[in-house]
């Protein structure tokens, strides 16, 4: 009786140790995959990483280059019209230099609007807001469009670097809209929701067709990319003749990426 | 001959029924997830031994000649199971699907012919068994061998496999030495050996199983490591 138990006992130690092997080989398995996808999600780390550097030192490249350009426009072509309209001011009044001198006068206007839009420090000083609202006012004083700007934040709060950056996206929207939609209307609204941020951006022009998009708009993707840098989502919908909506949201919280772009 | 209304669903059976009724109600993912002959696996299973409990309630001695389509059944469906998992080469296939019919014409033979219908079919059941613990195997080094970001116990053929394996390994010693338990009639508090261990092995093989169907049905398609 004894035997037969003893032999019972065997079979069962045999198959509990088989069990043990198999359960030790699956989580061998199991631990295996684990270390593999931390290092899948390291390498995808680091290439996202990586892109963001690479994204930033571009961003970095055009500001300085902008930087150069406003400087150069205020410093060299503002310098030389101030001086020739000197010039003609000092001359004799003729109905001629009149005119010429008035025409400096615009030039000089539009150039220094248009180094301080370019210059970093400038919009970094005045602020987001308040250079979106400059901005903006540059684009209804040309008369073709009607501008509508709504801020229905008391406090918009974004860090310079952030704010730089969807200053230019909007300036490039804004610049895209002047060249293809063929609008004039262009409302800007600045808001909130419960995730972050929300700056709505919308025209009336000819719109386009959204499946022609896939693959193509390079722009578009360049706009995704610098605002995915400030750890934003930006969305677009358009429709023939219905002209085209774009919306930038933010996360409340600090960006988790500051660009460090500008001095 | 008793009464079938009395019959007795033993404690594993439950799991079988509800390995059964889990594949059904998670049909479609399971479609999706070509886990449909895992099903089929278990549903032979249930159906066999639910059938051999109504037969012993009808009053035959033996329920052997039922039992024995288990073998004969599940040896093709588990290497039909396996085939679309494995993704094997043209030259892997022709050998996969050569030993896939030798062995269920093997099964058959020895059905039909060398241990027959009425006397357990002890080796049919040591080929299935051995071939389980191989697919398994093999399915398993497949999955780890793969490069793609994807986490192992969200696998639902990872559950069948385990659950398989671990079943096989055990059925594979009971029925290796159950000459050996019969000869020396091996019990424990009165309880055969067989009857003893199977149930505790198609607990965890149906509980996998059932694990498995549900994983199909919460899967994400699509694995990434992104980190947004």
């Amino acid at each position: 009786m004894q035997a037969k138990e003893e032999v019972i006992f065997t079979i069962i130690v045999v198959i509990l140790v088989l069990v043990f092997i198999a359960i030790f080989f699956l989580v061998f398995l199991a631990r295996n995959n684990n270390r593999k996808n931390r290092l899948l999600y390291e390498n995808e780390r680091i290439r996202k990483e990586f892109e963001q550097t690479l994204l930033n030192t571009q961003l970095e490249i055009q500001e300085q280059t902008l930087d150069h350009v406003s400087r150069e426009i205020h410093d060299n072509i503002g310098q030389t019209l101030s001086l020739a309209r000197l010039q003609i001011n000092t001359s004799e009044p003729t109905e001629d230099t009149e005119a010429a001198d008035q025409l400096l006068a615009k030039a000089i206007a539009d150039l220094r609007t248009l180094s301080h839009n370019l210059n970093t420090n400038h919009i970094k000083d005045n602020g987001f807001t308040e250079s979106l609202r400059t901005l903006l006012g540059q684009f209804e004083k040309t008369g073709k469009f009607k501008v509508e700007y709504k801020n229905n934040k008391e406090h918009f709060e974004i860090s310079d670097d952030a704010g730089l950056i969807i200053f230019r996206v909007i300036q490039e929207i804004l610049n895209n809209i002047t060249k293809h939609a063929n609008a004039d209307k262009i409302s800007v609204v600045l808001g909130d929701d419960k995730a972050g941020t929300i700056i709505r951006i919308a025209d009336n022009g000819c719109g386009f067709d959204m499946t022609g998009l896939k693959g193509k708009g390079i722009g578009l993707r360049n706009i995704a990319e610098r605002i995915r840098v400030v750890g934003g989502k930006f969305s677009i919908n358009s429709e023939i003749n219905k002209g085209t909506k774009i919306e930038i949201s933010l996360p409340y919280a600090e960006p988790r990426n500051q660009s460090g772009i500008g001095r | 001959m008793r009464n079938p209304r009395f019959l007795m669903i033993l404690y594993y059976q439950y799991f079988q029924i509800a390995s059964v009724l889990s594949g059904l109600f998670f049909l479609r993912w399971l479609r999706i997830e070509k886990m449909l002959y895992f099903l089929l696996l278990c549903t032979v299973g249930t159906v066999v031994d639910i059938s051999s409990i109504v037969v012993m309630h009808l009053g035959y001695t033996t329920n052997h000649f039922v039992l024995n389509y288990y073998p004969l059944l599940s040896i093709p469906l588990v290497f039909l199971a396996h085939y679309s998992h494995l993704n094997l080469s043209p030259r892997h296939r022709t050998i996969y699907i050569s030993i896939a019919i030798a062995t269920t014409v093997a099964g058959l033979l020895n059905f039909l012919f060398w241990e027959g219908m009425t006397r357990m079919t002890v080796l049919s059941q040591i080929f299935y068994y051995f071939f389980s613990i191989l697919l398994s195997c093999m399915l398993l080094f497949k999955m780890a061998m793969r490069e793609d970001y994807f986490i192992f116990t969200d696998e639902p053929v990872f559950w069948t496999s385990a659950g398989l394996l671990i079943f096989s390994l055990g059925a594979l010693v009971v029925m290796g030495m159950s000459q050996f338990i019969r000869m020396n009639d091996l019990t424990l508090h009165n309880k055969k050996l067989y009857n003893l261990i199977m149930p505790i092995l198609n607990v965890i093989l149906y509980g996998s199983f059932t694990y498995s169907f549900f994983l199909c049905r919460l899967k994400k398609r699509s694995y990434s490591p992104s980190l947004s």
